[in-house]
């Protein structure tokens, strides 16, 4: 096993484009555990700073270092200056992957994932080629479409009702069920249509292109893992995810997650197999991982998986069960054991708001009352009035989302209903908009 | 049990006695196994030599661009792999493939493979590491006047032409001016295409123009581990064509040890040891290639395999177990490097003063029997085409030659050089 913990010499911790608190503090943990005072470098590809599509540092805790990424010379250049100190770097969302994928041959000394796996499993269609191949009792019937025109593919292989996703894309966008012919064309046609579009806004990763895969019935579930240099993997509890489209509403976005789970440890533990196998036939190592799963009755079914942390788990973790996803991150990276032991000591339920209508954001009324919700852990709003808000299913994103969380499992879910309520999201149709 | 060596396409016939040697001296007994490419199996073998032992390893045929292909083929041994080597430069580009396919065991990454198998990236990487370490050069697409002018402007007389992605000094050529740097470039890029495709390289060819750097060449094998120690071998001295007489870089002699005082090997270690971390390179053998110039040590190239002959010229010169010290080190192990030397070493490339068809071959019987002899093939047969290597050829003797006493070793190199005579006769062009 490799680790760098040892060599004092090595102080510095990189985050790639986007600034994430939780590693931010995670990073400060990592000091007092390493006993000597670690620095945080964002580095910051050029490109992604003049289009203004990264997160940053609202403090400025870490120092931010722009890079041209598209130039091999520019990164060796740049990273010459302190690759003695360099520990360990990770990137926290999909699209930033391939900005990873393109530094890590220049920091070949630091732990971190094979290139080509990181290709692979940003590509939903390699991953389910990927998967199948190891165990095809992991994944749904599938087919890949590159142009409208290939629903035919899908029409001979597959069985209604489907559902109809992006390749490269994360976080539920342009997915979509369908139930008939019909529907299916109506879907693949709408999103090739605003695919490039959304690709180029994302980053999609790879050619923009669409999969068509067999609908699985069954309950969805998250887990996050984390897989070693040697590939070795710890798996964190599973979470219970509930799509927009389970209870009644447009799109798959995560419309909740609770880490109240009424599973058998069995099924827990064929979960976390599952999870594991699916990890092991991407061939990643060194990396975390965010797994969607669906318990079906023949059992785990992977949906997709992402060669990073899930969304809002820093927080839902570490709400429930102490565990600090971005440290055990830091310590892997380090060639380190992630400590994942942990009782649950509170519930805890994700939200994410989008409006009921598509168009321009006149209101976001609520927020401050909700947050004075006694379960409240945090509440974010994404986007302003004047904002066009899209439904997930057509790519837009979130307008509010939070954590709330709460030892008492019952009054968690009041909360949640009551700060549900509580906002309200209000647009104008663009059309009147434009009038 | 960790016990499996993966050769990648092809295996030097010096591995056999190399792993045989390792173990009798420590016990450990490697197996090895040869994982080819389907697509290039038939030219690989003939090119690199395999047809004398094909017997002698198991060899598993996949198809390297289908991964279900790889996984079947590794999956047999997966659990048994201690390390996966690629001894020959036209197989590096075999071994990238198969990295992604084996993530819980020591690999360099895929770009450095592809940076340290073509020139252009690698003077692009170094120079951004460490501008001292590379001469100036240019990539050119053709001889235009545009082409010429760009380079005249970036540096001066004389120039070496080369291709990026072959090594050996094939079609490397020198030009001291614009009608010669034309002709040179139009050269290199006629046979280039013809170079890939006897050497089995798959990229597409490209041409570099660099500053010539005038001084003394050496090389150095440096094991570079997982975690970026650099371990080198000694050096060792390579006299070109150019300096004994040929219009040609070929290496004509190398020769060990050197007797540079210590400061200076330091100095070209450290060089070395800027180049492979410049390429990012980890858990591979670098073979590197250097100048000693009046202005300090310049890199000429990198390959991130084992150099060849390094493994007779360093188990004679120091009893150093060179293959299998490429495998301990990519398997994760130190490499063992005895420091002194327990005799005198030259390798001899000797090619014909001119090009033609090959009439004769005088003299190597008597080489045989010197002092120092130790081993010698004829690569030509009575009849074949033999050229220089600026111009695609191979040597037509090679011969390794020790002894404990220098003084001997030199004897025995001028009576090799003195003794070996090649009857080469134009060859006849008819319409």
């Amino acid at each position: 096993l490799n680790t760098l913990a040892d060599d004092v010499n090595r102080n510095i911790v990189v985050l790639v484009n986007d600034f994430y608190q939780g590693h931010a503090d995670a990073m400060v943990k990592l000091s007092e555990i390493l006993n000597r005072e670690l620095k945080g470098i964002v580095l910051l590809d050029a490109q992604v700073m003049a289009e203004h599509s990264n997160a940053p540092d609202p403090n400025g805790t870490f120092e931010q270092i722009v890079v041209d990424f598209s130039d091999d010379a520019a990164i060796r250049a740049a990273l010459k200056q302190f690759e003695d100190k360099l520990l360990a770097v990770t990137a926290t969302a999909d699209k930033n992957q391939p900005y990873l994928q393109r530094l890590l041959p220049f920091v070949p000394y630091l732990l971190g994932p094979t290139e080509s796996s990181l290709t692979w499993s940003t590509h939903k269609a390699i991953q389910r080629r990927f998967m199948e191949r190891y165990d095809p009792t992991l994944v749904p019937k599938y087919q890949m479409i590159q142009a409208p025109n290939e629903v035919e593919k899908a029409l001979r292989r597959l069985a209604f009702p489907m559902i109809v996703k992006p390749t490269g894309l994360a976080a539920s966008l342009l997915v979509t069920k369908v139930e008939n012919e019909n529907e299916l064309r109506q879907a693949v046609s709408r999103s090739f249509a605003v695919l490039d579009d959304v690709y180029a806004r994302d980053k999609g990763r790879g050619k923009p292109a669409m999969i068509v895969e067999e609908f699985m019935v069954g309950d969805m579930y998250t887990i996050d893992v984390y897989v070693n240099d040697v590939g070795r993997v710890w798996t964190l509890p599973l979470i219970r995810a509930h799509t927009a489209h389970t209870v009644g509403r447009e799109g798959f976005y995560e419309y909740q997650a609770d880490t109240h789970l009424e599973l058998t440890e069995e099924q827990k533990a064929a979960g976390a197999n599952a999870a594991i196998a699916a990890v092991h036939a991407m061939c990643l190592r060194s990396t975390m991982a965010h797994i969607e799963m669906y318990l079906t009755p023949t059992g785990w079914k992977i949906i997709e998986l992402g060669p990073r942390q899930g969304g809002q788990r820093q927080d839902i973790y570490l709400a429930s069960y102490g565990i600090d996803v971005c440290l055990n991150e830091w310590l892997l990276k380090i060639g380190l054991e992630p400590q994942v032991d942990a009782e649950q000591s509170s519930f805890s339920s994700t939200v994410y708001l989008y409006p009921d209508q598509e168009g321009v954001i006149r209101s976001i009324e609520g927020v401050e009352k909700a947050r004075k919700n006694p379960s409240i852990y945090n509440l974010h709003v994404h986007g302003n009035p004047g904002d066009m808000a899209l439904l997930s299913s057509n790519g837009g994103k979130w307008v509010v989302r939070g954590l709330l969380t709460n030892p008492d499992k019952d009054q968690l879910y009041r909360d949640l209903e009551a700060v549900r309520s509580a906002i309200s999201i209000k647009t104008d149709p663009v059309s009147e908009v434009s009038s | 049990m960790k016990d499996v060596v993966v050769f990648v396409n092809a295996i030097r016939p010096a591995t056999f006695d190399a792993l045989e040697r390792h173990a009798a001296q420590t016990g450990e007994v490697f197996t090895p196994v040869v994982l080819v490419d389907e697509k290039i199996q038939v030219s690989i073998e003939e090119r690199n030599g395999q047809l004398g032992h094909l017997q002698s390893v198991p060899r598993i045929s996949a198809n390297f661009d289908s991964p279900s292909s790889v996984q079947q083929a590794l999956a047999p041994f997966m659990d048994r792999i201690f390390a996966v080597t690629s001894q020959y430069e036209n197989s590096i580009h075999e071994l990238r493939k198969l990295v992604p396919y084996l993530p819980y065991l020591h690999m360099p990454s895929e770009s450095s493979l592809k940076w340290a198998t073509e020139k252009s990236h690698m003077r692009e990487l170094i120079g951004a590491y460490n501008s001292d370490l590379v001469p100036a050069y240019l990539e050119v697409q053709d001889a235009s006047a545009r082409i010429i002018r760009a380079i005249e402007q970036s540096m001066s007389y004389p120039v070496v032409v080369k291709p990026s992605g072959l090594e050996g000094s094939l079609l490397v050529s020198l030009a001291n001016n614009a009608g010669e740097l034309k002709a040179a470039i139009t050269h290199t890029l006629d046979g280039a295409q013809q170079a890939y495709n006897k050497w089995i390289k798959r990229q597409a060819p490209v041409i570099l123009v660099e500053e010539f750097m005038d001084g003394d060449m050496y090389s150095i094998d440096t094991y570079v581990s997982a975690t970026g120690e650099c371990r080198h071998t000694p050096l060792v001295h390579v006299v070109t064509g150019r300096k004994v007489g040929f219009d040609d870089f070929f290496g004509y002699m190398r020769s060990t040890p050197t007797d540079l005082p210590q400061a200076e090997i330091e100095a070209a270690n450290f060089a070395a040891e800027q180049a492979c971390h410049a390429l990012g390179l980890r858990s591979v053998t670098a073979h590197v290639e250097l100048m000693r110039t009046t202005q300090g040590w310049k890199i000429i190239e990198l390959g991130p395999r084992i150099g060849g002959f390094r493994h007779e010229i360093y188990s004679h010169g120091f009893e150093l177990n060179h293959i299998v010290n490429d495998i301990l080190n990519r398997g994760g192990r130190e490499p063992i490097i005895p420091e002194e030397p327990i005799a005198h070493v030259a390798f001899l490339n000797v090619y014909a003063r001119e090009e033609g068809i090959l009439r004769s071959v005088d003299g190597l019987h008597k080489v045989k029997k010197l002092p120092s002899h130790r081993a010698s093939k004829q690569d030509y047969e009575i009849g074949e085409l033999v050229t220089f290597a600026k111009n695609n050829g191979d040597p037509i003797v090679e011969a390794l030659l020790v002894h404990a006493d220098k003084s001997q070793l030199e004897q025995d190199i001028a009576a090799t050089e003195e003794l070996l005579r090649f009857g080469v006769e134009a060859p006849q062009y008819t319409r």
